[in-house]
């Protein structure tokens, strides 16, 4: 073979290949990048994969509603929200995300036209770090426009290895992942007030101490930038935030409750100015939050709790306004704060 | 490789008309080591990290054989791979560039060890260090104390770090008891390759833990001849994604725990047996199956950045 034929085979072998797993990439598209899932095929969407679906979902899905927050969103079932609140609903649930996460994927959403309303979980941790603080490494050529940096995607072998899981999938008789069932915990885990009981070692002691300032400034400047914009940016745009009900049994085990206080105090003061947001606060909802049976541990609930808050919105209840809110946090923290805890172990 | 060398060189690129095989040389050459690289250092460094960060206390003895197995491959198909690579620019531009690795795990003496090992870094040590302060000129126990310091610079050179002035030590004080009792030509030839084999393990176990109470940790471990736990979840961070989906297809998954033995015995074996890239460079002539494995390695390589992360969070 001549020195020459050996370098051309090499260059036009590799783009050969190349091109093939670009063609298939594209074609199946697993993670939904540039079309809708095939009809004729099953896609399994893994639940720790969500970082790479969520970008694919809402671009090409289509929906008037967003379901998003950390894991406390993962047990919607969009089907009922679809129900009760007469809507399309995706769930584009980002476990552990942090405030640049949610940012990350505003910037996806601004891009889509029909979305009319984003349901969000808050959860504080989310907020008290860093402003360009993320949780994790997002693949972020899947959430932009940007053409050529996509063969990440289509020419990578991971594209294709996930292509080839829709394929066994679908050979194998597999299931689609419905919206219900993308990233919902619910199945695989088991819900009990044992369950519960098992992180329950007695209550701690609270903090009282804080450097209130300086978690002003960080929760301030990661909402300045990670949430306000999209806020203002789209006025004709519903932001629906909740305060998911964590179990009882999470606050014995907290030690900087009073941190978390103030910090809800400054979100919900921040962002109840905003015609275009409702604050709901589960966190306080005593019948749920005490009503273990359905927590698989102390924070995470099931779709029983999830379809609740559902009807909760549906009805308005347990809504924030700038007149009731100083008085429901103060309800909340004393409640939690003269809890009887070492009952649960009894009941 | 030392400026004479390379200015001579560079000037003759220029003047020679370019040699007709260097080019299909150069590229094999560099796929080797990319393949090296990326394929196989790469996934041997998912395993070695996972270990060194804290997988090391629950890690029963075997693996932690394994463990530092592992990064004594890795290390050897990362830095080799990257020479490979510069090996095979150097040819595409006509530069020859001086052997880097000899097939160093084939050493039967810890100085054999050094005349295969990072040559480059050898000869200018010994050229710039060991021959000014003496070399061997200035009586026995000068020689050693060269060798000693040698040793303790190379360490050094390596990084600020105990471990790494450690291993500079273990490595100087074999290097010089070799020389002074001559120990290792009395054994047989099979207990030559273990004794370095496994003394540069060690050597490297110290190389690469964070610190030397970790290095012994790690040693304590093995010698509590702990065979009990699960082998499999430790080792399959270093099963490919491929691999794994390949074994559900045949539904073998029950069978992953032997995937990252096998590949480690495969490399044992690789480093035993095969030629080095530089040998096979030497008798180079482009053939189809030749070109079908460039193709094969360098696509795989190409497909294989930017790899998929796997997120651990599960709860939130």
């Amino acid at each position: 073979m001549k020195n020459k034929t050996f370098v051309m085979g090499t260059v036009v072998g590799v783009f050969i290949i190349l091109f093939i797993n670009s063609v298939i990439v594209c074609w199946i598209d697993p993670y939904q990048q540039y079309h809708k899932p095939l009809k004729e095929l099953s896609y399994p969407m893994e639940m720790n994969s969500f970082a790479y679906y969520n970008p694919g979902i809402a671009k090409n899905y289509e929906y008037d509603t967003v379901i998003t927050g950390s894991s406390m969103s993962r047990a919607f079932l969009t089907s009922y929200v679809d129900q009760v609140l007469q809507c399309q609903t995706v769930k584009l649930s980002m476990a552990e995300a942090r405030g640049k996460d949610f940012a990350d994927l505003f910037e996806v959403l601004e891009q889509q036209e029909n979305w009319k309303r984003v349901i969000m979980g808050i959860d504080t941790f989310a907020f008290k770090v860093d402003k360009d603080y993320s949780s994790y490494d997002k693949p972020l050529y899947l959430y932009d426009n940007n053409v050529w940096n996509d063969l990440y995607y289509v020419a990578n072998k991971d594209g294709l290895i996930e292509s080839c899981k829709v394929l066994l999938n679908t050979i194998r008789g597999g299931a689609h992942t419905s919206m219900d069932a993308y990233q919902n915990y619910v199945l695989d885990n088991t819900f009990s007030r044992e369950q519960v009981l098992q992180y329950y070692t007695g209550k701690v002691e609270w903090i009282t101490e804080y450097d209130a300032e300086q978690l002003r400034d960080t929760v301030l400047d990661n909402i300045n930038q990670n949430l306000i914009p999209y806020i203002e940016r789209n006025p004709d745009r519903e932001f629906i935030f909740y305060f998911p009900p964590y179990s009882i049994v999470r606050w014995a085990n907290t030690t900087d409750v009073e941190e978390d206080f103030a910090c809800m105090r400054i979100i919900i003061e921040k962002l109840i100015r905003y015609s275009n947001v409702s604050i709901y606060f589960y966190q306080g909802e005593e019948e749920v939050i005490t009503d273990l049976d359905h927590y698989m541990d102390t924070i995470h609930f099931d779709s029983v709790i999830a379809n609740r808050i559902v009807d909760y919105m549906a009805d308005a209840e347990n809504k924030l306004t700038t007149e009731n809110y100083e008085q429901v946090l103060n309800d909340w923290m004393t409640f939690i704060r003269e809890y009887d805890y070492a009952a649960l172990q009894m009941k | 490789m030392v400026y004479q060398d390379f200015s001579a060189q560079y000037e003759r690129s220029f003047a020679e008309k370019k040699k007709e095989n260097n080019l299909s040389k150069g590229l094999y050459a560099f796929a080797l080591g990319l393949g090296k690289k990326i394929l196989i250092a790469d996934m041997l460094g998912k395993f070695v990290n996972a270990g060194f960060s804290s997988g090391y206390t629950e890690y029963n003895s075997v693996v932690l054989i394994l463990l530092i197995l592992s990064y004594t491959l890795q290390i050897y198909f990362d830095f080799s791979g990257y020479s490979d690579m510069a090996v095979g620019l150097g040819l595409m531009l006509n530069i020859r560039l001086p052997q880097n690795f000899n097939s160093p795990y084939k050493a039967m003496s810890i100085n054999d060890f050094w005349k295969r090992w990072h040559m480059s870094l050898t000869s200018f040590f010994t050229k710039y260090l060991y021959i000014p302060l003496g070399g061997n000129r200035k009586g026995e126990a000068r020689t050693y104390l060269n060798v000693m310091i040698v040793f303790l610079l190379s360490g050094l050179w390596h990084g600020a770090n105990y471990t790494f002035l450690l291993w500079g030590i273990l490595h100087g004080i074999a290097s010089a008891a070799e020389k002074k009792f001559k120990y290792v030509d009395k054994l047989h030839a099979a207990l030559q390759w273990m004794y370095t084999f496994c003394f540069v393990n060690i050597a490297w176990l110290f190389f690469r833990a964070d610190s030397i109470s970790q290095a012994i940790a790690i040693l304590r471990g093995i010698f509590q001849f702990d065979f009990t736990g699960n082998l499999g979840s430790a080792l399959s961070a270093m099963v490919l994604p491929e691999i794994s989906f390949l074994l559900n297809v045949l539904h073998w998954e029950q069978y992953i725990a032997f995937v990252p033995v096998i590949f480690l015995f495969i490399l044992v074996c690789a480093v035993l047996q095969c030629r080095n890239t530089d040998e096979k460079i030497q008798s180079f002539q482009p053939t189809v199956f030749k070109l079908a494995v460039t193709i094969f390695i360098m696509s795989w390589c190409v497909l294989s950045f930017g790899e998929k992360v796997t997120f651990i969070y599960e709860m939130f």
